[in-house]
């Protein structure tokens, strides 16, 4: 820039100078067409600090403004993701819980064929069947651990107290009916295939899939065993 | 005024295209190469290039001012002071590759250089420079106007006719020549000589 025409807009020129330089440009058409260019060039900058502080004032301050079409391919977006999420998780995610009626599934004495007590009313834990029935598992189980300390019924009791425990589906009991099911398999009864299978279904809750998974394998290869089917459905959907 | 001017800006370099027609085949995708292409095209395209290149500086100079703790008014000087450079570079020597990053690039320069300025790392009060020593004589690229200068300047542009003030712009920013700004304003070049008289002698009264 020139430092006379800057020494004149800038006011650092005396009055002297001043009339002196006016006359100047009246005379020096070039001059003039400078300092017109230094004008041009400042209020076109000029132009463009407030073109900024007009974006600024719209869209800085007041927080960026997302248009509704980028809103709507993030929604789309989110839909397709949490959409597929569903169906992946819904195929290819293995069920979880073995506690489920399907195969926990169990006849109660009285329907049992080989019970030894079919006339319920007289047997001697009917009180306990009754809550098992109800759905009442926790007072079940209570009943029949009773029983199997008390009682010389103890294969029958220690196997109910046992699926009792697991149906509260606590962790702490599923661990406690560990041993009632070991108790019943630790002899030769007609209770033993059956607390095999739900002793297999207690390890699986407990995490323990191998031992799990190795005692259906056990069952599943057992042609007489009366839950092998299941024990291979298992096999096939939880492992 | 801003599109008006963006709009004229250009076709002063509209013969580089011709020039560059090789370059362009060469680099002929990427979004940066569309923004060239729009640069050099017809006047509705450069309109849409400078509008994709202004979007792109302000928020380039918003987070740009952010992050070297600008104020407001500061960050619309490097604004206003990036584009401008833009402008002029464009005028003068054009553009041949990647105009975004070009500007981006003069913005991160002036940016820096705002930033020292602020830090007092080198010397630019011009009110204390003596323009006679050969000393400020290496200096005067540093040399700028000062509030009242600039005040001086904003208050003629402001208070003159805004048909001279489309003229000044047309004629001593953009450089058109008399000719085509009286063929663009269906004028005789004789009248917009004299009406380009009289806006000089407007803005001479007002600086006064």
């Amino acid at each position: 820039m020139n430092t006379e025409i800057l020494k004149y807009l800038n006011g650092q020129m005396s009055p002297n100078e001043q009339n002196a330089f006016n006359q100047r440009l009246d005379a020096d058409e070039t001059l003039s067409d400078e300092l017109m260019s230094i004008v041009a060039r400042e209020s076109f900058k000029q132009d463009l600090k407030n073109e900024f502080k007009t974006w600024e004032s719209e869209n800085a301050i007041s927080g960026q403004k997302i248009p509704f079409s980028k809103i709507a391919q993030i929604a789309a977006v989110l839909i397709l993701i949490i959409g597929l999420s569903v169906v992946l998780i819904h195929y290819l995610e293995k069920p979880s819980h073995l506690i489920i009626a399907e195969y926990m599934e169990y006849p109660l004495p009285g329907n049992h064929r080989n019970s030894i007590a079919n006339d319920v009313d007289q047997y001697p834990m009917s009180d306990a069947f009754d809550a098992f029935r109800e759905a009442n598992f926790e007072e079940a189980a209570k009943l029949f651990t009773g029983y199997s300390a008390n009682h010389s019924l103890t294969n029958e009791s220690n196997l109910y107290a046992g699926i009792s425990l697991l149906w509260t589906k606590k962790q702490t009991n599923i661990a406690e009916a560990i041993p009632y099911f070991n108790t019943v398999l630790a002899t030769t009864n007609d209770r033993n295939d059956a607390a095999l299978y739900f002793l297999a279904i207690a390890r699986y809750e407990l995490k323990e899939k191998e031992e799990a998974k190795r005692l259906f394998q056990e069952i599943a290869a057992d042609p007489n065993h009366f839950k092998c089917q299941q024990a291979k459905a298992i096999l096939e959907a939880y492992f | 005024m801003l599109e008006i001017i963006f709009a004229r800006c250009l076709p002063k370099c509209i013969f580089a295209t011709i020039t560059m027609g090789k370059r362009f085949n060469i680099f002929d995708k990427g979004k940066e190469q569309k923004l060239l292409k729009l640069l050099y095209g017809n006047e509705r395209e450069q309109n849409e290039a400078f509008s994709i290149l202004r979007k792109d500086a302000l928020n380039y100079c918003f987070v740009r001012g952010k992050k070297l703790g600008f104020s407001s008014e500061e960050t619309s000087e490097l604004y206003g002071e990036a584009m401008l450079a833009f402008c002029e570079s464009f005028q003068k020597q054009g553009i041949d590759a990647s105009p975004t990053g070009y500007l981006k690039m003069i913005a991160k320069n002036k940016s820096i250089d705002k930033f020292k300025k602020k830090k007092g790392l080198i010397f630019v009060n011009t009110e204390q420079i003596e323009l006679s020593t050969v000393e400020d004589e290496k200096r005067k690229e540093i040399m700028e106007l000062n509030e009242t200068g600039l005040k001086k300047v904003l208050h003629a542009m402001e208070n003159i006719n805004p048909l001279y003030k489309t003229l000044i712009h047309s004629h001593y920013f953009l450089k058109m020549s008399l000719a085509e700004i009286a063929m663009e304003q269906n004028a005789s070049p004789k009248v917009i000589k004299t009406q380009l008289a009289r806006a000089r002698e407007a803005i001479r009264k007002l600086i006064k």
